[in-house]
């Protein structure tokens, strides 16, 4: 830990059973793809030696066996494989038939195809990203998933153009990169690399609102637990930009958003978002805030 | 009129109704879109200035025409009524790992190459012999599922 980073002990509740949840293997859970497959089609390809629980997630479900990405359903592109706390994140953002919809942040696209299947693919989904060798695994996700509603883009997500689409977007969801703390094994915070990589977050939020409608929705995720990235860059929106938060409900454990850190304090408005914690969800950890975009 | 110049989508419910026994009806309700490297296949979409890629690709140009992609293949999975070649895990093996197998398929053409049922990818036939055109990549991912039984 740096040593001027002062602990999460303060607001991760049983955090020592946190620490010892990072640094076990995690479970794995696949996303079974409505687009391409029913639950009877992906047991009826799995070898023998794997098995599938439901979980309480929709389409999700406990792989037990080796490897879930080396089957053949998963070549078929009958299943993606998925972290629980990542899956809540799309339910919050909601995306509907027939809608406007940018993924931001889209690669490797584990988000973007779930967005595809609940919009059953109808409407428009735009899933950029920079330019980087994750945009391969992106389109390779995209064509297996057999999402027909997706347009891939690379752009630098701060710069996404504004008059591409001029009415605005219905939902924009930002699952911004981040320094990724729940994907670790030890636990090790930096305030110094939170607040580098914070000013992108607030840079790729900010464009997000500009690009969405009045009235649309605006989901801003991160897989880390520092509240500089994620209660952090959600009070500096909510100071500069007309939106307003909502309350995010996820079937997961769960615990409101941190109003204050050590010497930080954030807006009160920040319980609404989400944290989810490796240890309770038996997954991932996740950041979860949910905007509207106001008129101006 | 010159291939060219011709509409993406009437190609492309041409190729795969005649070639593999698609149902043309199968294309109502999505587009086409004409790129450099081929066709590729959307449902409607409102399409940015610039864009990398939208839906999936469906033809590939390949000398003297159009070659159809794996990844469209196996999304049309039961669609695809001719043409289909059933292998076993040892056929399939054999020309995953880039060798051809003897094969009467009747016919000089590309095939969809199955397995236990279902479409896997694209391959061609001489009309004797068989052989793989499935990406590298996927082809590396089909056999590493096909290991583990």
């Amino acid at each position: 830990m740096d040593s001027n980073t002062p602990s999460y002990r303060d607001f991760i509740p049983d955090y020592e059973l946190l620490l010892e949840t990072l640094a076990r293997e995690k479970l794995s859970f696949v996303r079974i793809n409505t687009l391409r497959a029913t639950l009877e089609d992906v047991r009826a390809t799995l070898p023998e030696s794997c098995s599938l629980s439901p979980t309480s997630l929709e389409c999700f479900y406990r792989f037990e066996g080796e490897d879930p990405g080396k089957t053949l359903a998963h070549y078929l592109g009958y299943y993606y494989v998925q972290e629980l706390s990542a899956g809540a994140v799309v339910p919050v953002l909601g995306p509907r038939e027939g809608e406007l919809v940018l993924d931001l942040c889209a690669a490797p696209g584990g988000k973007t195809t779930q967005i595809s299947q609940e919009m059953r693919n109808t409407g428009t989904l735009v899933a950029n990203d920079k330019p980087h060798k994750r945009l391969k695994a992106l389109h390779a996700n995209v064509y297996r998933m057999g999402c027909l509603n997706t347009i891939v883009t690379r752009w630098d997500g701060t710069r996404f153009p504004l008059d591409w689409y001029p009415e605005g977007f219905d939902r924009v969801l930002v699952d911004a990169p981040c320094t990724g703390e729940s994907n670790h094994k030890t636990l090790s915070p930096s305030v110094r690399a939170s607040v580098a990589i914070s000013q992108l977050q607030y840079g790729l939020l900010a464009r997000a609102v500009r690009l969405t409608r009045p009235g649309g929705v605006i989901v801003y995720s991160t897989c880390t637990f520092s509240p500089i990235e994620n209660e952090g860059v959600v009070s500096r929106i909510l100071e500069h930009y007309p939106v307003a938060l909502e309350r995010v409900r996820v079937p997961l454990p769960s615990h409101p958003g941190v109003e204050e850190w050590s010497s930080w304090k954030y807006n009160p408005e920040v319980k609404k978002c989400a944290r989810l914690y490796n240890h309770e969800t038996g997954s991932g950890g996740m950041f979860i805030a949910r905007l509207r975009r106001l008129e101006e | 009129m010159t291939r060219e110049e011709e509409d993406p989508k009437s190609v492309l419910a041409e190729y795969y109704s005649r070639g593999f026994g698609v149902r043309k009806s199968f294309f109502d309700g999505l587009e086409a879109i004409q790129k450099k490297s081929g066709i590729w296949v959307s449902s409607p979409v409102l399409l940015p200035p610039m864009f990398e890629s939208v839906g999936m690709p469906a033809l590939r140009r390949f000398p003297g025409g159009y070659k159809p992609t794996t990844f469209f293949l196996v999304f049309l999975g039961d669609e695809v009524r001719n043409r289909r070649v059933e292998l076993s895990e040892k056929e399939l093996f054999e020309i995953l790992s880039g060798r051809e197998i003897e094969r009467d398929t009747g016919e000089r053409g590309f095939v969809a190459l199955c397995f236990e049922g279902r479409v896997v990818g694209c391959g061609f036939s001489t009309g004797t012999r068989l052989r793989s055109m499935i990406p590298k990549a996927r082809a590396g991912e089909l056999l590493e599922a096909l290991s583990r039984g």
